[in-house]
């Protein structure tokens, strides 16, 4: 009975182990989606009403990306405490932290920072082009992740499974 | 001047924020910060360079602190203030003036920006409420307000008295105040800075003559108010609105009556009064009164 237990509960953490891992997919895929939402706001905001940088970035924390540790609210209150650092500084910051949150990936973290670097420095048509840019290419990233976890995520769940299975064998 | 100096300093970048604290801003008319040069102040009557440590350790402005210096006045949103720098320089909050110089960037023959910025001056907007109280006995006469202008050399406060006569006037009257250059209104993100009184509209960076018009069209002011009357385009819109029955005060750059430009002259024939400025004590004030008719 007891090794009938043990088998169990060794199969049931492998299983959550895998389960755990698509877990951390969706939720990076999740982030993935928001950031480029985020940058599609920021853009539609500069294309309709000329706002100013900060203003856009309360607003869209305060109306629509209202989890405090969404990007643009963790940006917002880096730009509320610290208004004489630079922007791009201030954007990295908030980055940072929000990708080891969300468990960012390398490529979505460049381009995010990339854009940070140079936003807020150009003309109208070259911020929007660029947010645009950004935007698309998050969106890329996303397709390709959620395919790949689409197919990867059965195959985890069962690795798992499996996992637990062999090492119950394993022991008895 | 506390809340002047306040105001100021939080639209700063570091290291200004800290080098510009201990600073005292009364009689401070302008800050210039130019590359590799130390921080330049401008007092009414005295010119003092700013250091970092005392006397000797000159801290010179780099190419990195005009770039911060710069982004943190256009509030990190340079294409929100191109219209602006393309007209060589930015309104900020509080209505003080940032001035840019740098290299001119030019796009099929107009000027669309300024880059590789090499100085900034940062001009100091004063509101001296009821500055203008003595003269509004001059501006009465019989059936009104008279066609009024303020003529002087700059930096003898034209602007400040115009702003004064424009608040003091719309308690009584409809006044529409044609601010081409954000000057008299100091407005920043679409509200006048400085206090202007009950009953004035603002026509923010309207081009001076379009905007007279404008205002005689759609706002039907009593007395329009506007700044630096100078070339030909102006005289039509005075022309119009003289026709129309609305009055005018107005400022014009020049050294006296008898040294302006025929344009210039021309102009005078719409106005019965001429306010002569100059400075006293160092103060901008009225030195002379010339009722033309």
């Amino acid at each position: 009975m007891l090794k009938l237990l043990g088998a169990m509960l060794i199969i049931a953490a492998c299983t959550a182990l895998g389960i755990k891992s698509v877990t951390k997919n969706r939720k990076t895929l999740k982030a993935i989606t928001t950031l480029s939402d985020t940058l599609s706001e920021i853009a539609r905001s500069i294309n309709f009403q000329l706002d100013p940088l900060p203003d856009v970035i309360h607003r869209l924390g305060r109306e629509q990306f209202v989890d405090e540790d969404s990007f643009i609210n963790l940006l917002s209150s880096q730009i509320y405490t610290a208004p004489e650092k630079p922007l791009s500084e201030l954007w990295h910051n908030a980055l940072q932290t929000f990708s080891q949150t969300h468990h960012l990936p390398q490529k979505a973290f460049s381009i995010m920072t990339d854009i940070g670097e140079s936003i807020g420095k150009m003309d109208y048509e070259t911020e929007i082009h660029r947010l645009t840019a950004g935007q698309k290419a998050l969106d890329e990233l996303h397709t390709k992740m959620n395919h790949e976890t689409a197919k990867t995520e059965k195959m985890t769940k069962s690795l798992g499974l499996i996992l637990g299975v062999f090492i119950v064998i394993l022991l008895l | 001047m506390q809340n002047t100096k306040e105001i100021i300093i939080r639209q700063l970048s570091e290291p200004y924020r800290t080098l510009l604290s201990p600073v005292s801003f009364d009689g401070l008319e302008e800050i210039r910060f130019r590359i590799g040069q130390p921080v330049t102040l401008y007092y009414y009557n005295r010119t003092v360079f700013l250091n970092e440590s005392g006397h000797t350790n000159i801290r010179s402005t780099g190419r990195n602190d005009l770039e911060a210096l710069s982004a943190c006045l256009c509030n990190h949103s340079v294409y929100a203030y191109l219209n602006e720098i393309k007209d060589g320089f930015i309104t900020i909050r509080g209505g003080h003036r940032v001035g840019l110089a740098g290299k001119c960037v030019e796009k099929n023959g107009r000027i669309t920006g300024i880059s590789s910025i090499s100085g900034i001056n940062l001009r100091i907007a004063r509101e001296y409420k009821n500055c203008a109280k003595d003269l509004l006995p001059h501006l009465h006469r019989i059936g009104g307000i008279q066609n009024t202008l303020l003529l002087s050399p700059p930096q003898c406060g034209k602007t400040t008295y115009l702003r004064d006569i424009a608040r003091l006037l719309s308690a009584d009257y409809k006044i529409t105040v044609v601010d081409e250059r954000s000057e008299i209104a100091g407005t920043y993100d679409g509200i006048p800075q400085f206090d202007l009184g009950p009953q004035t509209d603002v026509l923010d960076r309207f081009p001076k003559a379009e905007g007279m018009l404008l205002a005689l069209r759609s706002l039907s002011p009593q007395i329009l108010i506007t700044d630096e009357l100078g070339d030909d385009r102006d005289i039509e819109a005075i022309k119009k609105l003289y026709g129309a029955g609305c009055r005018i005060i107005a400022t014009m750059h020049g050294d006296s009556l008898t040294d302006l430009s025929q344009a210039k002259k021309d102009m005078l024939s719409y106005f019965n009064l001429i306010l002569l400025m100059g400075r006293q004590n160092n103060k901008p004030a009225v030195s002379a009164i010339k009722q033309l008719r």
